[in-house]
């Protein structure tokens, strides 16, 4: 039974009440003119993304729908703990890795499983960052499966993009329809840069008395999320530099700017691990900070997220998450794991083999939706191949049951229709933690579609989080 | 033995150019056999920051260079005395677990043909422990590769010598590594100083680590067919030839750069 967020046995939900008076109050064609005035909206503003097909990208807009996702405030508290319980343990996880180790000692987690893999980077063993955090910026991707149950898809825990989608929801719905606005009682998210800049403050390091220079590092204007660099940077105050605006000289990093040489603190980078520093990762990339890894591990720059996150939110770490919770706090989960089957186990490869048909199976180091085979709506030949793949290489895939992702009503050509949502909130992790009171909510336009992604025809939602 | 290291790396450039900063790594490992008795790195013009520690105990330092004329050099002056410990690495501030080196990269993948190989001599050597499998492998990997220069590059990888049967040191390193991590045994490049027998020139030399459960990292030298000794002289090690550059160069605005290296190893009398 696939839980729809506004319409439960037959009658319309308490927090979705005034949103249905308000839908059903559009004139005939009105409510298709003002769906066409959101889209142009959005162009006029600039917010595209790349998508990266046949090498080459292309600039594509996000469809935005314009009913709202709605949560009460108790339904938030439960998201909020459960994200804060989340990354505050993934975060005890990422310093323990990289220095004690214990959860490997202690055998709750396979040590090859944590050494072998690519996202654990062997250089920053035995570094403790500023406040002992690596991932400062997480966004936690989060499905509703009825009325009382949310559970996490996966974790996002190196530089997780989409924030400036969410602001960007709220700032069209309340030009064009401030009215609602008034009549709702809605959570502001309009603090977002401010906490980040705190955040990015929060954690400059111990050596930096004044007030922290920070940047925003971006690899320029062809990466997909260009516009979010640029946006952020803006809305904080803060420069958006590249690579090449940047040097280092004993140790400390400089950005150049027409008075000459300014000292960097922060560094909120939105460039992969692999291409931040020639002389230490990927010696052909020219996007990033020659020198920048040693300024950092001598105390003279933060870098967020620190290198080597991507451990924590590997699909083949996922499901040790309430493991993981268990250990680091002694914790019950709140927000519960997906069942996930590791292919590298041999008894869970034989059940995914034998039930391929009715599960979805991701490639451990996949994203976006790439890579994946939903069961039950692959063809014989698609499911021959995959399991072909599987078998060749098991260790590099994960199964997970076909999950009954809520609805919500979405605006299509054929009027009003259930849409399959889910919801990435946004939580940053400084000096103190804060989770936003709102979030980005990604919508699969086609009918029973369960792909949301943005470069798969996802759309986008304003998401309200009401006051008591 | 006492050794006595002059090592002279020098960069000249068509014109000039803005910036250039280096990742250099020329500094002998901190283990109980190697004690040093003065070390030295000049970059000439260039602005040096602190040196450290890395994770896997290799020594760093970043040097910087702004408005570079024609040419740049590095300079790397030293003594050590070194002691024969058959190859066993002790004393090593190192924080990686030894399974990360279990990782394979594009110099190191074992094709068909290095599987093949190694598959073989694993049958051979199935009553034998992993580290006496491994002095087969290293005397394997000696007869089997013919030691010759200017046949492979710095960007050969393992299995292209495989079927080649020619390298050099490099070369029988990566192959080492590849045939090791295959059969199941940690393996890393090391990159240092070695005095040869015969004569007292030579260039720096690349060999091999392994490890072994209880026993710890162990080094190999398969264009030698040894175990590193006291004429062995450790500077830093990494997954493979690229990871373990002793010097990591990043040019803004460069031009075509030539370079030319001068190095001796001596022996030198007890000081």
């Amino acid at each position: 039974m696939i839980f729809n967020e506004m319409i439960n046995n037959g009658s319309i939900r308490k927090p979705y009440k005034k949103i249905d008076k308000w839908i059903k109050s559009f004139a005939e064609n009105s409510y298709e003119k003002k769906h066409q005035e959101a889209q142009r909206i959005f162009k006029r503003i600039g917010i595209t993304f790349s998508v990266y097909e046949k090498k080459s990208p292309q600039e594509r807009m996000i469809p935005f729908d314009m009913v709202p996702r709605i949560f009460t405030s108790n339904e938030w508290k439960l998201i909020e703990s459960g994200i804060k319980q989340r990354t505050k343990a993934l975060n005890l996880f990422l310093y323990d890795v990289y220095n004690d180790a214990s959860i490997i000692k202690e055998k709750i987690i396979p040590a090859e499983l944590i050494y072998k893999s690519r996202a654990f980077e062997s250089s920053m063993v035995g570094f403790s960052p500023p406040r002992k955090i690596f991932s400062h910026i997480s966004g936690i991707d989060v499905v509703r499966t009825s009325l009382n149950k949310f559970v996490v898809l996966e974790d996002n825990c190196r530089t997780p993009s989409g924030v400036s989608y969410m602001m960007q929801n709220r700032e069209i719905m309340m030009t064009m329809f401030p009215d609602l606005f008034n009549d709702n009682s809605i959570e502001s998210i309009d603090d977002y840069p401010v906490n980040l800049r705190k955040m990015l403050t929060s954690i400059a390091p111990a050596s930096c008395k004044n007030e922290p220079v920070i940047v925003v590092l971006t690899p320029g204007s062809y990466n997909s999320a260009y516009y979010e660099h640029s946006f952020l940077a803006d809305l904080m105050g803060v420069e958006l530099v590249q690579g090449e605006d940047l040097f280092t000289e004993k140790d400390k990093v400089y950005m150049r700017t027409v008075t000459g040489p300014k000292k960097v603190d922060v560094i909120y980078r939105r460039i992969d691990d692999n291409y931040l520093d020639p002389l230490c990762f990927d010696q052909n990339s020219l996007i990033g900070v020659p020198g920048v890894m040693n300024a950092y591990k001598n105390g003279n720059v933060t870098i967020c997220s620190a290198p080597g996150c991507g451990i924590a939110d590997d699909k083949a770490i996922y499901s040790y998450v309430p493991d993981i919770i268990k250990f680091y706090l002694s914790e019950k989960p709140i927000l519960e794991n997906v069942k996930t089957w590791n292919c590298s186990k041999e008894k869970d490869l034989k059940f995914v083999l034998q039930n391929i048909k009715d599960l979805v199976v991701k490639e451990v180091h996949g994203s976006g939706g790439h890579g994946m085979l939903i069961g039950p709506k692959a063809t014989k030949n698609q499911i021959k191949i995959f399991t072909k793949k599987i078998k060749n290489n098991p260790q590099k895939y994960i199964a997970q049951p076909t999950l009954d992702l809520s609805t919500c009503p979405t605006y299509t050509s054929n009027g009003m229709s259930p849409r399959h949502v889910d919801l990435r909130p946004f939580c940053l992790m400084g000096r103190e933690m804060n989770v936003i009171k709102g979030a980005l909510t990604r919508v699969a336009l086609k009918e029973n579609s369960l792909i949301v992604n943005s470069s798969q025809g996802g759309g986008v939602k304003d998401t309200w989080v009401l006051r008591k | 033995m006492y050794l006595k290291i002059n090592h002279i790396t020098k960069y000249k450039y068509e014109k000039p150019f803005l910036s250039l900063t280096q990742a250099i790594k020329l500094f002998p490992t901190n283990h109980k056999d190697l004690k040093v008795i003065k070390w030295n790195i000049t970059v000439k013009n260039a602005s040096i920051g602190e040196k450290i520690i890395e994770s896997n105990g290799d020594q760093i330092v970043i040097a910087h260079t702004s408005k570079i004329n024609k040419s740049s050099e590095i300079i790397v002056k030293g003594e050590v005395k070194t002691s024969n410990n058959n190859g066993k690495i002790s004393g090593n501030k190192e924080k990686i677990n030894p399974l990360v080196y279990l990782r394979e990269t594009e110099l190191t993948k074992a094709d068909f043909g290095i599987k093949r190989f190694v598959s073989k001599l694993l049958l051979k050597n199935k009553r034998k422990n992993k580290l006496s499998f491994a002095h087969s492998l290293n005397s394997a990997i000696y007869d089997y590769i013919e030691y010759s220069s200017g046949t492979s590059d710095i960007s050969t990888p393992a299995k292209d010598i495989y079927s080649s049967r020619k390298g050099v040191c490099q070369d029988f390193a990566h192959l080492m590594i590849s045939s090791a991590i295959y059969a199941g045994i940690p393996a890393r490049y090391v990159m240092g100083y070695f005095l040869p027998e015969n004569t007292d020139t030579e260039a720096t030399h690349a060999w091999v680590e392994l490890y072994f459960k209880n026993v710890g990292w162990i080094a190999f030298d398969p264009s030698n067919n040894s175990s590193t000794n006291e004429r062995y002289l450790r500077i830093c090690s990494g997954f493979d030839s690229i990871s373990a550059a002793p010097i990591k160069g990043v040019a803004i605005g460069s031009s075509d750069e030539e370079l030319d290296v001068k190095i001796s190893v001596q022996q030198i009398p007890q000081q």
